[in-house]
């Protein structure tokens, strides 16, 4: 430690954009301490789904009974992926806490509002990436496995799924965020994905008249209700595009206000000294 | 510059700053001194906006650091070794640094060689000593080569040689015209690179200005080395004056130089030096506190 700097030597920096900050929180994931096996194993898998599902589409008897289409082919990597980001996102999010990054990347970044905002995005820019490169690997799948082609609607359900799988992202980043815990996070992310919407589901069958029918609203309101629903891309002339509708502005109300709870948090000045 | 007015911070029904005011400037060195629990790391987490103030502000160039556009620029802060993230190796750490202060990812390379850490750049810092994270973290403070520097006890676990390049680095960083505000327990360390001294005392500054001025108000201590100690010390108390012997040296506080020389000149007591030293800091920290506790004490028994 004998050298001293020279400050000619380095150049000016520039000014903190909410680009600057994306670019440095993605490149963070992807660095040692970050999250690059979590993104390994999530594309790895995403790529065998849809290798899978072209693999699946040319036994015919399975083809006769559950059609896979194109689409499924395209979309099923997708949401694998966003499954398997979310859950990465709940371990990362706590780690991140207890070893004092959280308090570090506030103060580099003063305003906490656009910290917050950048950290979500990077999570569902990866999760975009990762959705484009098994788009293209289920192109090839299909192209060579299967005697599948494009069909009318298979666009739409691929947007449709990169968008929802990247809002599951940030949805799961958000409530990591919130609740800081990696055991609350487990536990209220089950009960609201699973265990709420059965619970409600069963409830409403057991219960009948108004009680019955106010649990039943409430099942479909749930989170893991409106989840699943929303992946569910209605085909044309399915007919179930308004019900499919409602379910993706539930899911959005949803990430909302828990993206909202999430920068109340994080905005709390004493948010990750731990 | 940076500026604390007035600032008042409570953890529950602890008060821990109670209108904390001073500013520390450009071009100088400003050592931040005060007891464990002081105050001093909550007053830096208020100026990083990190800890929310009930009253006053703290600013850096005057504004509040949360409304800075250049935060690399404007401030470096490092807040000790627990916000050095060990699940990050060196090297990404600086890189992600880098990345978000909008500087060129080299400079991490460069600062990493610099805190002599390019050795264990890939190895987690969770690996790292004490001293290790001391680097790295300090490191990233100057990367951005911001205008303002909050250092939290930096000396900390620092080699030899790291202590030295620190104290380098900073009187460089201040005689190019920056601030820098920096905590230290090591008093005898902080003595050797601070131009200003601030001392904070139940929440608030007690005593703050330049280090000279500090020393100066003290009172000087006057060392005689003399082959009969017995017999000077008899000298002085005919003359009344206060002295004690500390290791074979005659030391008398409270009067002046001259007024000791002529002592000595009436006398035929021989002498082989005769020095006025200034006090250390350590020694006017001690007699701050020290009097402060007396103070309280008499205040407690006229209760």
């Amino acid at each position: 430690m004998t050298r001293t700097i020279d400050a000619t030597q380095l150049e000016g920096n520039r000014p903190q954009t909410f680009w600057t900050i994306l670019r440095a929180e993605t490149l963070k994931l992807w660095a040692p301490g970050g999250v690059p096996v979590w993104i390994v194993v999530a594309g790895v898998l995403g790529i065998l789904s849809g290798v899978g599902a072209a693999l699946l589409s040319t036994v015919a008897d399975l083809q006769s009974a559950t059609p896979i289409t194109y689409a499924d082919v395209l979309t099923s990597g997708t949401i694998v992926i966003s499954l398997v980001l979310s859950l990465a996102t709940c371990n990362y999010v706590p780690r991140e806490i207890v070893s004092g990054m959280v308090i570090t990347s506030k103060y580099l970044v003063p305003r906490s509002g656009l910290l917050f905002a950048a950290r979500v995005c990077s999570w569902m820019l990866i999760s975009l990436l990762l959705g484009l490169a098994t788009t293209f690997t289920g192109v090839v799948a299909a192209f060579a496995l299967s005697d599948l082609r494009f069909e009318p609607g298979t666009l739409v359900h691929l947007v449709v799924a990169l968008v929802l799988g990247s809002l599951l992202v940030a949805l799961a980043h958000a409530g990591a965020a919130w609740l800081q815990r990696g055991a609350v996070i487990v536990a209220v992310g089950m009960t609201l994905l699973f265990v709420l919407p059965l619970a409600l589901g069963v409830g409403s069958t057991l219960l009948s008249g108004v009680v019955g029918e106010f649990l039943k609203a409430l099942s479909r309101a749930s989170l893991g209700s409106v989840l699943f629903s929303a992946l569910q891309v209605p085909m044309d002339g399915d007919g179930s595009l308004s019900g499919w509708g409602i379910s993706v502005l539930g899911s959005v109300i949803w990430l909302t206000v828990t993206l909202l709870l999430a920068l109340r948090a994080f905005r709390r000045p004493g948010y990750g000294d731990t | 510059m940076i500026e604390f007015s007035t600032v008042v911070k409570s953890f529950g029904n602890q008060r821990v700053l109670q209108g904390l005011s001073f500013a520390a400037q450009d071009g100088r060195v400003t050592g931040f001194v005060g007891p464990n629990g002081a105050g001093k790391s909550t007053a830096f987490k208020i100026l990083l906006g990190l800890l929310p103030a009930e009253g006053g502000y703290a600013q850096v160039d005057g504004l509040p650091y949360r409304r800075t556009l250049k935060p690399g620029k404007v401030l470096g802060a490092y807040l000790g070794p627990q916000h050095t993230p060990g699940m990050m190796t060196g090297r990404s750490y600086l890189a992600y640094t880098a990345d978000l202060l909008g500087i060129p990812r080299s400079q991490g390379d460069y600062y990493l060689e610099s805190v002599s850490l390019a050795d264990a750049a890939d190895r987690r810092v969770a690996e790292y000593s004490l001293g290790m994270r001391q680097r790295l973290g300090v490191a990233a403070a100057f990367m951005g080569e911001p205008q303002n520097l909050v250092l939290d006890e930096p000396v900390n676990g620092l080699d030899v040689a790291g202590v030295r390049w620190l104290r380098d680095y900073l009187r460089s960083a201040a005689q190019a015209g920056r601030c820098v505000l920096l905590s230290s327990h090591l008093l005898s360390e902080l003595e050797m690179v601070a131009d200003d001294v601030v001392m904070l005392q139940d929440g608030k500054t007690s005593r703050s200005g330049s280090l000279r001025e500090l020393q100066s108000e003290s009172t000087d201590i006057i060392s005689v080395v003399t082959q009969d100690s017995q017999a000077l010390l008899k000298l002085l108390q005919a003359e009344r004056v206060t002295a004690q012997v500390v290791n074979g040296v005659v030391e008398v506080v409270g009067v002046s130089i001259n007024q000791i020389a002529a002592i000595l000149g009436r006398s035929s007591t021989s002498f082989t030096s005769l020095a006025c030293k200034s006090k250390r800091l350590e020694d006017v920290y001690f007699e701050q506190f020290d009097a402060s506790e007396n103070h309280s004490e008499v205040r407690e028994g006229m209760q």
